[in-house]
């Protein structure tokens, strides 16, 4: 019949049509630009505004656990121990981690609280979200690359990874926790302690 | 010549122990692996760097920001940077990369004149910025592999490959072959005191890898070599990537 085929085709069609607003619109390099332009004006704004360090760094931690899927860093960071850990474990683990991490790039972002920072390009990386380059000038040095790794993974919009000229958070705190952990026999009840102290 | 003699011996030397890490690094590693078969050596030599540090250079830093100025600071920077040019330049072209090299000579040739011998940086001003590169770098563009990692006394972290190119910069750089050796007293001199400066510099981020890590050799071992694979790749590459959704 030579109407089979496109009303085939017009089927297929219509229930891809039906299913796209189940799956929702996927993120594309122009959201995660304006995301990663709303982070660094948040950010950059604290880091700049010559608050004492402890204020800073509250204030930072509170932004910086909203804008950043702490929970999906802190599992993917800890790796196959997180499995093993119970509900409360892995709560408490999350909340210490990402304090943790909030202050250690908190104070290293402090520095560049006055840096310029422009964003230079969103390539899409597919499953793995928005990579987005920004270019920072600090007076006096040679710009760096930060590069923002943005992803709808969870449902919201949120970061995942920075890299800085080529050294990345995920990679590195992959290697600080494990080594915290080794020392620490492998307690990660005693590594949580630790976290939240820092 | 005897000086001469010297650079021949070590670059047959070189030659030597590049084939071998050649041959030991050629497996293509993962962005978080490392191939270190020399780690307890590693070990004690950062342990050493480590105390030159605390003990040195550090405090020598410390100082160096608190008693010089930050525009003198800029100045030594500046003039260090600009006299790394001509090296850069022949990297850039053994390298083949023509936007690296036109920018390196374009800078030498701006901040040597307008800029007064290098004192200051109106290159960047307009937006050429510094491409630094050395010869382990275009060692890699060759298609050379890593080797095994290493750290060295006082120049800290590197790779086999790394310290060849240290070698063979030393050897190539066109500057020794036009100043005079009391020159390249003071250029040895400018680049000690630049080196503190940029311990200075980058004080926090230092300290944070060397004192606050559990594991300060680990910590900047891996710093060290995603920021060289960065460097030798000229981008980060999107395969390269994690997805930590992928992780249940």
């Amino acid at each position: 019949m030579p109407l089979n085929k496109p009303s085939r085709r017009l089927v297929i069609a219509g229930a891809a049509a039906f299913m796209l607003p189940i799956s929702g619109r996927a993120l594309t390099p122009a959201d995660a630009q304006s995301y990663v332009q709303q982070v660094v004006d948040v950010f950059f704004g604290i880091l700049a505004s010559g608050a004492s360090e402890a204020t800073i760094l509250t204030r930072f931690e509170r932004e910086f656990t909203g804008y950043t899927d702490v929970d999906v860093i802190a599992r993917t960071v800890l790796g196959p121990p997180y499995r093993s850990l119970n509900n409360r474990q892995k709560r408490d683990f999350t909340s210490a981690f990402g304090r943790y991490l909030a202050r250690k790039y908190g104070r290293q972002m402090m520095q560049y609280g006055n840096a310029e920072i422009t964003i230079t390009r969103a390539q899409d990386a597919g499953r793995k979200g928005i990579l987005v380059s920004t270019q920072v000038r600090n007076r006096g040095q040679s710009p760096f690359l930060l590069q923002w790794q943005v992803s709808d993974g969870s449902g919201q919009t949120k970061l995942i990874n920075l890299i800085i000229e080529g050294i990345s958070l995920l990679t590195t705190e992959r290697g600080e926790i494990r080594n915290l952990l080794d020392a620490r026999g492998g307690d990660v009840s005693a590594l949580t302690a630790y976290l939240s102290t820092q | 010549m005897n000086t001469k003699n010297k650079i021949f011996n070590w670059l047959i030397r070189a030659g030597l122990v590049l084939s071998l890490g050649a041959c030991a690094g050629a497996q293509n590693l993962a962005p978080d692996e490392i191939y270190d078969p020399f780690e307890s050596t590693n070990r004690s030599i950062h342990a050493f760097n480590k105390l030159v540090d605390t003990a040195v250079l550090s405090p020598v830093s410390e100082v160096y920001g608190t008693v010089v100025p930050e525009e003198l600071r800029t100045v030594v920077d500046n003039t260090a940077r600009n006299f790394g040019q001509p090296n850069a330049f022949i990297n850039h072209i053994l390298q083949g990369n023509g936007d690296g090299a036109s920018d390196t000579l374009a800078r030498f040739l701006i901040n040597s004149t307008i800029g007064l011998a290098g004192l200051f940086d109106p290159a960047a001003e307009m937006g050429i910025f510094d491409a630094p590169t050395d010869f382990g770098e275009t060692l890699a563009v060759w298609g050379v592999a890593e080797g095994p990692y290493l750290e060295l006394p006082i120049m800290g972290p590197s790779t086999v490959r790394g310290t060849i190119g240290i070698a063979v910069d030393l050897a190539i750089d066109p500057l020794n072959y036009l100043i005079t050796r009391e020159q390249a007293y003071y250029l040895l001199a400018l680049r000690g005191v630049n080196l503190v400066g940029k311990r200075n510099a980058y004080d926090d981020l230092i300290n944070v890898l060397l004192y606050e890590s559990a594991d300060s050799y680990a910590a900047q071992r891996l710093s060290y070599m995603q920021n060289k694979r960065f460097a030798v790749q000229g981008e980060t590459a999107i395969d390269d990537l994690e997805d930590p959704y992928a992780f249940e």
